[in-house]
Formats: structure tokens, sequence, C-alpha cells
């Protein structure tokens, strides 16, 4: 859908197809990298007791771009990363695809370690992305985290 | 004045459209009535407060008033503060708490 390539500079994309992983890997390799790392977030079937059918995903999709840019610059100068990779899919996302993948390289691994994490508490903070769980027993609800089910208008 | 705000997620289905277009009293009455030493810089008439915004917001479109108080505000893809000034041409959007990952 929309991707930036600047240079070596980290690599963002938004997609509405399945991630491709296997087109991905070449983007963090790098000859001074001791240490390349992969999150793979993935829609998930049960929450408790609550079973989810699918998951739809929704962005502001220029605001994204630049929240997702923005943060990926900060994760490679705070971890000294060498390569950095987010690609976000939209739209629906069946149960076990991957809804997000961070792939990136260090010289050694705690900096790989550490970012893959940071990176991922500052996308579910800041990024404005949100995604509508369809439950099995046919109620739907956009997923607000802090915001109970009838503020966000859940429908039964 | 007239601002169009875009709604995503829940806010964007509570309503049932994906932009509002919020009608605003001249910012002038809008500063007298809360004048404020933070308000200063936001004295051109041709722009208004995100907290302006926001109250004219939740009366036009009163099923958003319990989703408002999780929500932020973006001007033109920025995070902003709720003194931060809001020109009629700026693009603004309603963030409900974000879920993504």
């Amino acid at each position: 859908m929309v991707s930036v390539m600047v240079d070596d500079g980290p690599y963002i994309e938004l997609v509405d197809q399945p991630i491709q992983m296997e087109t991905l890997r070449d983007r963090i390799e790098h000859p001074d990298g001791g240490a390349q790392g992969w999150f793979v977030g993935v829609t998930r079937r049960r929450t408790g007791d609550v079973v989810t059918e699918t998951l739809h995903y929704e962005a502001h999709n220029a605001m994204a771009m630049r929240e997702l840019n923005k943060l990926a610059e900060a994760a490679v100068k705070e971890f000294s990363l060498l390569r950095l990779l987010i690609v976000h899919r939209l739209g629906e996302v069946p149960i076990a695809q991957a809804s997000v993948v961070v792939g990136c390289s260090s010289r050694h691994r705690p900096e790989t370690f550490a970012a893959l994490e940071w990176i991922m508490n500052k996308l579910k903070k800041d990024v404005p992305i949100w995604k509508r769980e369809i439950y099995c027993d046919g109620r739907e609800e956009w997923v607000h985290p802090g915001l109970d089910a009838e503020a966000s208008g859940d429908s039964q | 004045m007239i601002i169009e705000v875009l709604l995503f997620a829940a806010a964007r289905e509570l309503v049932g459209r994906d932009i509002v277009k919020v009608e605003l009293a001249s910012p002038i009455q809008h500063h007298g009535a809360r004048a404020d030493a933070n308000s200063i810089d936001d004295e051109s008439p041709s722009s208004v407060t995100v907290n302006c915004v926001v109250q004219a917001l939740g009366q036009q479109c009163p099923e958003l008033q319990p989703l408002l108080p999780s929500c932020r505000i973006a001007v033109d893809c920025e995070y902003v503060g709720p003194e931060a000034s809001v020109s009629p041409k700026a693009e603004v959007a309603l963030i409900p708490p974000v879920s993504g990952g």
C-alpha cells in the first residue's frame, strides 16, 4: 500500500495483503551485523474465554506512516541498529496470520533484543492503527485499550 | 468557522461518518469566554484551540461523549495538546486509544 525506503534508513510499510517474510529477509542484512532479530505479531484466536473468529485493522494511513518512521528513526539511534524494518498489515487479518513484523540487525545481540520490545511498546501506544475483533458468538468490537466496551459502541 | 475532523474506529462507527464538519462560534468569543494565559498565542481570528474543537465536536455529536476523554487529537498528522491552535485548513483527526500490533 504505502512504503518508504530512503537509502539504508528504516523500511516502513503498510500492506493490505499477507506479509511475505521471505521477501523481507534481505532488508535487514548488514556485513557488520552480528545479530538479526524478528518480532512477528500474530492474530490470536483465544483471549481468556473469548474466541475470536477474525480481525480487521484500520489506520490513519498518512499519520501511521509518519509515526512509524519517527519511532523507527528513534529506535535506530537509541539502539545503534544497522537495519530496521516495520511492516503492518491492514484490513482483514485471519487468525494465526501476521499483523505486524519488525526486523532489525545490530552489531551485538543485546541491542536487537531490546529494540524489538521497545519498538512494539511504542507502536502499541502511539501509532494510529486500530483492530476490530469479530467474535465467534457474533459480537464485534473495536479494541480501545483503557476504554470499556459501552463507550466504544460494542455491538451485539 | 468550520473545522473538519476525521474519525476512526469506534468514533467513526458511533457517528456513522468518517468526517464531521464541526461548527465553531467566532473564535474571539471563544477566547473571551475562557481568557487564560495559555490562549494568548491563539488570538489570531483565523484559528481556534484544540480544546474548543473537541468541546464543539462533543456537543454536535453527543454519542462521542463517552469516548472523548480517552482520545487524542492530531493536527496535520502530529499529536497536539489541548491548547494548540487549529486553522480551518488543518487536517484534524480524533485518535481513540490505539490497538495496532
